[in-house]
């Protein structure tokens, strides 16, 4: 049944792979970019004194950061669209629950192995988009944590949600705070 | 004598209306069941109760001694091919075989290959592109090559060619030949049940008109031809199933209880297309909807 499972959903699968394998290169460079740019100009701020205009430039150079707030917030909800929804209804559309619900296997079993594998894929997709956009995130939210934090700086959205499983950010898209 | 499929007092409603009522049947191994009825008659019901894909709504149905599709075990001597089979449109033929061999401890890989082998089937090729006929092949393919011990086939040919529905009988007959496997095929067409099955079942009205070994029910019932008369005249051991009158002469469908000792009727052996059109027609007159069950079923 896992053979079965696996089979008609890794088309999608590995679409998603490619996918989050193409974002995660972006990041990595767009990623590795932000954390020198921190190193280089905001973390010796306060010897130059001009944090200021450097944390500006910061975040000007940081402009993926809102996109990606969006997209933790719809990936959850495109993999249950596109991988939960039609993950019976569409075996009942196509009539092959017939088929399968005539080999020697349950229907209990049938639904289990799917929901978990498709389960288990959507979990790790939400999880690995989170991993690599806390990663990206890094050096902004240690900006915001930063004591020389000045009133012009934006409170980042996409802090810390980064953890295995978690499906969404830890709040939502943010508005200016003051610190 | 084993009983692959039995059934008491078994309905299925869908809603209001009953697809099937008061079905009581018992049929034993070893034979190719056909069940035949008009349109809406009932045969999907109470083939998709037997492969447990519906549950009854009342009645009780064993199949091979228990309840259909009890566990993985019961699934696994039970093969079904459904009306208008559906497959995987997006899984080539090979990855079908791979399906079936996952999913039935019992696969016979080397008899599903030679089958594939045998149609001409491109094993590389997108089940959604196979055309009807092959698609029912491969269908059966899987049926049979699980090693059921009862195969339930739902109009397997009423969406082929006349050559691909030969085609499709002979192979059937010769799965049959070579594997033990009792067998139960619906069609609308009496033909097709007449070239392969030795066990005939009619239902009409969403009911069993008849039910018996093709060999006993011909010999049991015949062709009364006479001067024309009414009802009254019949003669009295014999029980009418269907009656045509002409101006001059009067054509009964009996079964015979009893040889016919009136001498003015002349006796003639009825086919199996008509007894099976007398049944039928008898099952859809609102009269005769709710016959005593012992009544019809011989």
């Amino acid at each position: 049944m896992i053979w079965l499972a696996w089979r008609q959903f890794r088309t999608q699968g590995l679409i998603v792979a490619g996918i989050l394998t193409v974002l995660g290169i972006a990041l990595a460079l767009d990623g590795s970019h932000l954390a020198h740019l921190y190193k280089t100009t905001v973390a010796t701020c306060a010897q130059h004194n001009d944090c200021s205009s450097v944390t500006q430039n910061f975040q000007a150079q940081a402009k993926w950061n809102h996109s990606l707030d969006a997209l933790m917030l719809v990936v959850p909800a495109l993999v249950g669209a596109f991988w939960g929804a039609p993950l019976v209804a569409r075996e009942l559309e196509t009539r092959t629950n017939q088929l399968a619900w005539t080999q020697s296997v349950t229907r209990s079993r049938w639904f289990l192995v799917k929901a978990a594998m498709v389960g288990a894929a959507g979990v790790i997709t939400a999880g690995l988009l989170s991993l690599m956009v806390t990663w990206w995130a890094a050096p902004y939210d240690r900006l915001i944590d930063a004591p020389y934090t000045t009133s012009d700086v934006t409170r980042a959205p996409v802090k810390s949600p980064g953890m295995i499983g978690r499906i969404w950010p830890e709040r939502p898209p943010s508005v200016a705070q003051p610190p | 004598m084993t009983v692959v499929l039995e059934a008491t007092d078994l309905g299925k409603r869908y809603r209001r209306k009953w697809a099937l009522s008061d079905c009581t049947l018992s049929i034993p191994e070893g034979h190719v069941v056909g069940i035949v009825g008009p349109n809406g008659s009932g045969k999907s019901t109470l083939l998709n109760l037997a492969a447990g894909l519906l549950a009854p709504s009342s009645g009780r149905l064993e199949v091979l001694g228990g309840p259909p599709a009890r566990d993985a075990t019961a699934l696994g001597r039970v093969g079904f091919v459904a009306q208008d089979p559906p497959v995987f449109s997006s899984l080539s033929v090979r990855d079908h075989l791979r399906v079936g061999a996952h999913l039935n401890p019992g696969w016979d890989s080397a008899l599903a290959e030679l089958r594939i082998d045998d149609l001409g089937l491109d094993p590389q090729q997108r089940a959604g592109r196979l055309s009807g006929g092959q698609r029912a092949q491969l269908a059966l393919t899987l049926a049979i090559a699980k090693r059921p011990e009862l195969l339930l086939l739902d109009e397997p040919v009423a969406s082929l060619d006349p050559l691909a529905r030969r085609e499709f009988l002979q192979i059937l007959m010769e799965a049959v030949a070579e594997q033990q496997v009792s067998i139960v095929l619906s069609s609308h067409l009496v033909s097709d049940i007449e070239r392969v099955c030795d066990y005939l079942i009619v239902l009409a009205g969403s009911r069993v008109q008849l039910a018996g070994d093709v060999e006993d029910l011909l010999s049991s019932h015949h062709r009364l031809i006479g001067a024309q008369c009414d009802p009254d005249d019949y003669p009295a051991n014999q029980t009418v199933i269907d009656s045509g009158h002409t101006d001059r002469q009067s054509s009964l469908i009996v079964r015979s209880d009893g040889p016919v000792l009136d001498e003015s009727w002349t006796i003639e052996p009825v086919s199996l297309e008509d007894l099976v059109l007398a049944y039928m027609a008898r099952g859809e007159r609102p009269s005769s909807r709710r016959p005593a069950a012992g009544e019809v079923v011989v």
